[in-house]
């Protein structure tokens, strides 16, 4: 499934390779990426992303990999410094282990 | 920063031009690797920010692999590297290479310095950055022109301190002492980020207070008293037998800046079967990233722990349990044979050594015995690369540690394999007269890797000789060491005390049965309560 993601970061220097190359190695295919100026000293970056094949990342932890970048000011419906997983158990997860160990 | 490690060339001669006033010590290594390796050594043993220094080209691209180890491994470090005039950037210019590009994906953050005006700013940044939440490299590309440029020094030049981290939320750790109170067997899981986080003294006391047994990840071991009863050793891959059955058993798993890395986890939808999750951690993106968790708590460990309410827990029948597994599966020492065996050699070192020692360790079979066999009684003293993986590190980290603590019985542990990988160091210890122990396990082979194809590749062995070594105790002569060279059991005592006792650097060479394995191993792909034991026809 495709997923959009809208990203504020600034104007230093690689940032947008920075972020671009953090959602490719951590297991998503990039569909279509658009960056543009936004104000004066940043840059926004639109970015549709879709899991690679043989990979099972979680959107919840791309956002939470993306924000640890110095870069990076905000991603669209994310709050600062929210727990991923804070609260009840999470059915989908403790079903799902699909990785095996290398 | 009392110390950088680091060698020179074209495009970072400016700097070792300022280097000749500067107020701290440059340390040079044989080669830009031992430098990056000798700054994480430091850095870990120190608590303090590793700062290395390269040129352009080779010397930036000789640094990447030690950025990659400080990064998987968490640790503080500020690499410098020359690169061309900021002009002759994108023509391929003599020992040009886009460090900026070529690190991206192993440092925490990076900056190509273009503007030098920028360049205190920048350098107070990257302290702060290397030292803050999760520690990592920084890297700082400073073009040959910029660094000849001079600017005046600001009057209150910027302060690097680290940020703090936030107090986790009292409703969450609420709930965790529900969580606690209810389970029947809890259990901690303990990495390297409770060192990480300073929470050494709060774990302790916790596991004092509740009674609650704990495992530890390959970087968490030194964090939990080794001497606890209820402490189980490590899990995982070549964890102990008792540490992996409570975590196959327990009902209530507390990881403590731990990632649930696949060494430690095995297959993920094995691990901790039964249990719920409460995962502690500094860093958001390590929650639910692996295995998805039932309640995380963010922020600093140490005020986390001490803030849980929670005394002696009735666990008693789950103590006895893990109490009686730590007993029947305790490892043996008495292998038969007249030659060296090794876990016993490793176990017996830190005995002699005490309190005092600090282990660096190369990586490979021996690396796994030390976890296995030595007692670690702290973080610090057990320097290891853990997410990398890195042969070549145990000598030049152990020259970092020794710069760390000078006073310290630093032990670097290492392999044939291992050795000649930065076996230029040597010269390094005697420039500085670093009285580092090497203990060199040699089983003229790339033991771990024999030991995988012997079990899972039908015994065929490929590649893994090395019976064509060097004479190593001849070879540590030729640098200037100390030297001996051991193949007996009967002489296993004596050997220590000659190599703890010895003033200067020297190397203590061991050579071992070459088909010595490490166990118990968890296979790939299978769960950690199906560990091997040994191999048919294995006299252990």
């Amino acid at each position: 499934m495709t997923e959009t993601l809208t990203i504020e970061i600034d104007h230093s220097h690689g940032a947008a390779l920075r972020v671009l190359g953090l959602i490719e190695r951590r297991g998503w295919r990039i569909r279509a990426a658009t960056l543009m100026p936004a104000g004066n000293t940043g840059q926004r970056l639109i970015v549709a992303v879709e899991p690679q094949p043989w990979s099972h990342p979680r959107l919840e932890v791309l956002r939470a990999q993306l924000k640890r970048l110095l870069c990076v000011r905000a991603i669209e419906g994310t709050e600062p410094d929210m727990p991923v997983l804070a609260g009840a158990p999470h059915p989908e997860f403790l079903s799902e282990n699909a990785r095996g160990a290398a | 920063m009392e110390v950088v490690f680091g060698y020179p060339g074209g495009a970072i001669m400016p700097v070792y031009d300022a280097l000749l006033d500067a107020r701290f010590q440059h340390v040079l290594t044989r080669h830009e690797q031992g430098a990056v390796f000798a700054a994480d050594g430091y850095a870990r043993v120190a608590g303090r920010v590793g700062v290395c220094l390269a040129t352009s080209g080779p010397g930036g691209t000789n640094l990447v692999t030690g950025l990659a180890n400080a990064f998987l491994d968490s640790v503080p470090m500020v690499a410098i590297t020359g690169q061309v005039p900021l002009g002759l950037i994108g023509t391929d210019a003599f020992q040009e290479v886009d460090m900026f590009g070529i690190t991206l994906p192993v440092v925490k953050h990076s900056y190509l310095v273009s503007d030098p005006a920028e360049v205190p700013d920048i350098v107070a940044e990257a302290f702060r950055v290397a030292t803050s939440g999760r520690p990592g490299p920084v890297l700082i590309d400073l073009p040959k022109d910029v660094a000849q440029t001079d600017i005046p020094l600001p009057e209150h030049p910027p302060r690097a301190l680290p940020e703090e981290p936030p107090l986790p939320d009292p409703d969450l750790l609420a709930r965790a002492e529900e969580m606690i109170r209810r389970a029947k067997r809890p259990l901690l899981y303990v990495g390297g980020g409770v060192a990480l986080a300073r929470a050494v003294e709060a774990l302790r006391d916790f596991m004092r207070r509740t009674g609650i047994p704990a495992v530890a990840t390959l970087k968490g071991l030194g964090a939990p008293d080794p001497d606890h009863p209820l402490f189980l050793g490590m899990l995982g891959m070549h964890g102990t037998r008792a540490a992996n059955l409570a975590v196959q058993e327990c009902d209530l798993l507390i990881a403590l800046g731990a990632r649930f890395d696949d060494r430690a986890t095995g297959r993920v939808d094995g691990f901790a079967p039964k249990a719920r999750i409460i995962h502690f951690d500094r860093d958001a993106a390590e929650i639910g990233k692996i295995k998805g968790v039932d309640l995380a708590i963010l922020g600093a460990l140490a005020h986390a722990l001490d803030a849980l309410d929670i005394d002696a827990l009735p666990i008693a029948d789950w103590q006895d349990q893990v109490a009686q597994w730590k007993r029947e599966h305790a490892f043996r020492y008495d292998a038969p044979g007249t030659g060296v065996y090794a876990p016993h050699l490793l176990k017996r070192l830190a005995e002699k050594a005490g309190d005092d020692i600090i282990v660096t360790c190369d990586v490979g079979q021996h690396q796994m015995w030390v976890a296995q066999h030595c007692r670690l009684p702290r973080p610090e003293a057990h320097v290891t690369s853990g997410g990398l993986g890195a042969m070549g590190f145990g000598i030049p980290a152990g020259i970092g540690a020794l710069f760390a603590e000078p006073d310290a019985t630093v032990v670097t542990v290492t392999g044939d394999g291992s050795i000649m990988m930065n076996i230029q160091e040597l010269a390094t210890l005697m420039r500085y007269r670093l009285p580092l122990k090497i203990v060199l396990i040699d089983n003229q082979s790339l033991g771990m890797v024999r030991q995988w194809q012997d079990l899972f590749f039908a015994g065929k062995r490929s590649q893994v000789s090395l019976a064509d070594n060097p004479d190593f105790a001849a070879l540590a002569r030729a640098f200037g060491l100390a030297s001996r060279t051991l193949d007996r059991r009967d002489k296993v005592e004596a050997a220590l005390d000659w190599l703890l006792a010895a003033r200067g650097p020297a190397l203590l060479h061991v050579k071992i049965d070459p088909d010595e394995n490490v166990w118990p191993l968890v296979p790939p792909g299978a769960r950690n309560d199906e560990m091997l034991e040994g191999l048919k026809g294995d006299a252990r």
